[in-house]
């Protein structure tokens, strides 16, 4: 019912960013596409639903069919009604202040008649288990919930085919695994077809069944059952950056070093039980990604020392009773479920807020009483959205910047502009403007800038947010640089198996206040209350063979 | 807040948007013609008092928005009195050997009344009408083309996003900045990466509304049918007798 021979798309004035995209899906398959990102992925997502061309402007040759008919030359209404799109900003998919009223809205749209919208509406809340939010304002509604009605409202018109765009990427951990089952219901419909494109794969691997990986020009480098697939071309999309399922991965991994071979990598956890099976449980543990130890306690004396911080919001309070110090050359995570405050208590720890109650030192002196300028010398700090920091023309520029703002001879600028360049991998782009850069260039552009000046710490708000795994190891690559170079790093985020695999230490926050401080291997070895704050257990965790498992929790 | 009142159980918030657009109209119009003292005041009372019953608002809350609009309207009779076109005959007193004139008084919180009684009425409508409603009832009964309508509501949506936004961008080119505060010429940087942000949110919104089959024609149900109602016979037939009574008689 999708038919594509030979598609190739190209912007105004660009190279193709699809080339030659060949593909049949039938009736009731759920597709993965899979690729590196600039390969084409959301291009052909739009191209199916016929937005594209209709409404964003791109060449598109070759033939393209859904349901027998170019999608391009249907009216909007019908395109809408047989293929809907779920798109991963949850806060950008509606135009109206309620809920009640984006759904009629969406209704209204379909020309479903007065008297049924009622009903259609009801229903499609009943099935995402959202009619308690029916009156609800959109904007009070947190991201998980904002992207269950975004599913309500496709579940309403209710089209064959469901195209879902990173639908899960800016999703905390709880709200990723709800609303994945959610999917899963509709692919577990033999008359719903899913076309599904997603970074982290751990979730939707569950009800995928195909898998269609993409080049980064955008043309079909292997199609088939996910399972093969990420064995045949496994080693090909890790070095395109693009990310396994973590089961395959530490398959992968673990066919490597026995020598052994098989035809399919385990993709879901049930399957990677059994695949583990046939190896010897030291083995099959030496094969996954390992904690990282707990930092020795620091001799130095602590760079940042919060004492019993609190912090709130008119009478609603966000936090209190927050201890805790960062030490030269930790590496921590502050995780947390989502609204929870942690981005909140970044600000408070910056300066940006003062605290409630409290005290906040920065290297031995009351936050309060320094000056702006003597706190932008202590912190780095790497907000959400890259660009929102950008003040220059060029890349290079922007690195200089802060040397020169602090008065350093050109000399010295020079060289540590060209050591910067070389260590963040941007020195083939140094003349282009920021933002013109990729997602994972702009990031590594927003750390570089930070670290021009010898601050003692470094705060990231989900600086992983929206990356591939090779941009995401790139990065980790230099806040490790950065920690060893006696930095203290502490980086907000909701990636459990980050986590696991790149912090020492995990400051958590649940129920207004710290509720964790200790090394990463603690937090998860089951004696933690994870569902209490919020977050799950990693995936690499899980894969623990388990007597390994049951002598970690005795 | 805002929308608690909008959504109000009351009088007024049942009223027909587009009457209470229209009588607005009507008011600002008629209004210029007014050079008296009595009128406007009785006005400006009638209106704060339909404000609080009719649509159950909070007479402090009234009176104080009011309030900047009644600082503005007095800087009105300052002007009249300081630096008057035509200083009037009947002089009341002087301050600091400058004539103060009944006239010049008279005009100054005649034209400062004026002030306070379009703020009052624009209050009336704000405080009373909801976004959604206005829209709706401009699509449905003033012809106003949905993808404009669907368009300034999704734009709507966007305002408080964009607030945040610029606090968040202010703060981050601070911190690079070295902690200096953006001077007025920054703003303008400042701007871009703002315009940037909202462009790209405003494009995904658009393809997010499309995908939902939204193609801005008029060809859609109407689940919510805004027609006018008992209550719309009511508010018209006291608008008329009050406009009657304060502008149409003392001219005949």
């Amino acid at each position: 019912m999708i038919y594509a021979d030979n598609v190739t798309i190209a912007y105004p004035f660009a190279e193709p960013s699809v080339e030659s995209f060949s593909a049949e899906i039938r009736t009731g398959e759920n597709v993965l596409l899979l690729g590196p990102s600039g390969s084409g992925k959301s291009t052909i997502a739009l191209a199916i639903q016929g937005i594209l061309p209709r409404s964003v402007e791109a060449e598109v040759s070759g033939i393209l069919s859904i349901f027998g008919e170019n999608p391009a030359v249907k009216s909007i209404t019908e395109a809408a009604g047989q293929a809907a799109l779920l798109f991963q900003d949850p806060d950008t998919q509606f135009c109206m202040p309620t809920v009640r009223e984006e759904l009629v809205f969406t209704l209204e749209n379909l020309r479903v008649p007065a008297e049924e919208i009622e009903a259609r509406m009801l229903e499609a809340l009943q099935f995402t288990d959202m009619l308690r939010c029916i009156d609800a304002r959109i904007d009070t509604l947190s991201g998980g919930m904002k992207q269950k009605i975004a599913v309500s409202c496709l579940a309403a018109v209710n089209p064959q085919i469901w195209i879902l765009d990173e639908p899960l990427s800016q999703l905390d951990p709880v709200s990723r695994e709800a609303v994945a089952s959610l999917l899963g219901r509709i692919a577990a419909d033999s008359d719903k077809t899913l076309v599904v494109i997603e970074h982290q794969l751990n979730e939707v691997m569950e009800w995928v069944d195909r898998a269609i990986v993409l080049n980064r020009q955008g043309q079909v480098s292997a199609d088939g059952s996910p399972a093969r697939i990420f064995n045949s071309h496994g080693d090909v999309l890790e070095a395109e950056g693009v990310w396994l399922p973590l089961p395959a991965e530490a398959g992968k991994n673990l066919l490597k070093k026995t020598e052994t071979s098989k035809a399919a990598l385990p993709i879901t956890l049930r399957q990677w039980e059994t695949f583990a099976a046939d190896y010897p449980a030291a083995t099959v543990l030496e094969s996954l990604p390992q904690p990282k130890k707990a930092s020795e306690p620091s001799l130095q004396p602590s760079v940042l020392e919060v004492k019993q911080a609190a912090f709130a919001y008119g009478t609603q309070t966000v936090f209190e009773n927050v201890s805790f110090s960062l030490y030269p050359g930790e590496m921590t995570a502050l995780v947390g479920a989502n609204g929870v405050g942690k981005s909140t208590l970044a600000r408070v720890l910056t300066g940006w807020e003062p605290p409630k109650n409290g005290y906040i030192y920065v290297n031995g002196q009351d936050i309060a009483s320094l000056k702006p300028y003597e706190i932008a010398k202590t912190f780095g700090i790497v907000f959400q959205q890259p660009e929102h920091q950008f003040l220059t023309q060029t890349v290079e520029k922007e690195i200089r910047y802060g040397m020169e703002m602090e008065g350093w001879c050109e000399e010295d600028i020079i060289h540590k502009t060209n050591e910067l360049l070389i260590q963040f991998q941007l020195g083939h782009i140094r003349r282009n403007h920021p933002f013109q850069l990729s997602q994972g260039e702009k990031r590594r552009l927003s750390v570089a800038v930070m670290v021009t000046n010898n601050q003692s710490i470094l705060i990231l708000d989900e600086p992983t947010f929206g990356l591939d795994k090779r941009n995401t190891d790139a990065l980790f690559e230099v806040l490790e640089q950065c920690r060893r170079r006696g930095k203290a790093v502490l980086w907000l985020t909701h990636d459990m198996d980050l986590v696991y695999t790149k912090a020492a230490r995990v400051l958590a926050l649940a129920e207004r206040t710290l509720a964790y401080d200790d090394g990463v291997e603690a937090f998860f070895n089951g004696n933690t209350d994870l569902e209490k704050i919020g977050v799950r257990p990693p995936v690499v965790q899980l894969m623990r063979p388990k007597e390994e498992k049951a002598g970690s929790y005795a | 807040m805002l929308e608690e009142l909008q959504t109000r159980n009351a009088f007024l918030q049942h009223v027909h948007p587009t009457l209470k657009l229209l009588s607005l109209f009507t008011v600002f119009f008629c209004m210029i013609f007014v050079y008296d003292i009595w009128r406007p005041l009785a006005v400006l009372l009638l209106t704060v008092a339909v404000v609080a019953f009719l649509g159950k608002v909070p007479l402090k809350l009234l009176l104080g928005l009011l309030l900047p609009f009644a600082l503005f309207g007095f800087s009105f009779v300052w002007l009249q009195v300081v630096f008057p076109e035509e200083r009037g005959s009947t002089v009341l007193f002087y301050v600091f050997h400058m004539p103060v004139a009944l006239e010049n008084i008279q005009t100054g919180v005649s034209l400062g009344l004026r002030a306070m009684v379009y703020a009052s009425w624009s209050l009336l409508f704000v405080l009373t009408t909801s976004p959604v409603s206005l829209v709706m009832s401009l699509i449905q009964k003033w012809h106003m083309p949905p993808s404009i309508g669907y368009g300034m509501m999704a734009a709507y949506r966007f305002l408080p996003q964009l607030r945040e936004e610029l606090a968040v961008i202010r703060r981050a080119r601070q911190i690079r900045g070295m902690g200096k505060k953006p001077k007025v010429r920054e703003w303008k940087e400042m701007a871009v990466p703002l315009m940037a942000g909202a462009v790209r949110k405003a494009e995904r919104t658009a393809l997010a509304m499309e995908s939902k089959g939204f193609d801005g024609s008029r060809q859609r149900t109407r689940y919510v049918q805004m027609n006018y109602k008992k209550m719309d016979v009511w508010f018209t037939a006291g608008f008329i007798l009050f406009i009657t009574v304060i502008f149409l008689l003392p001219m005949s």
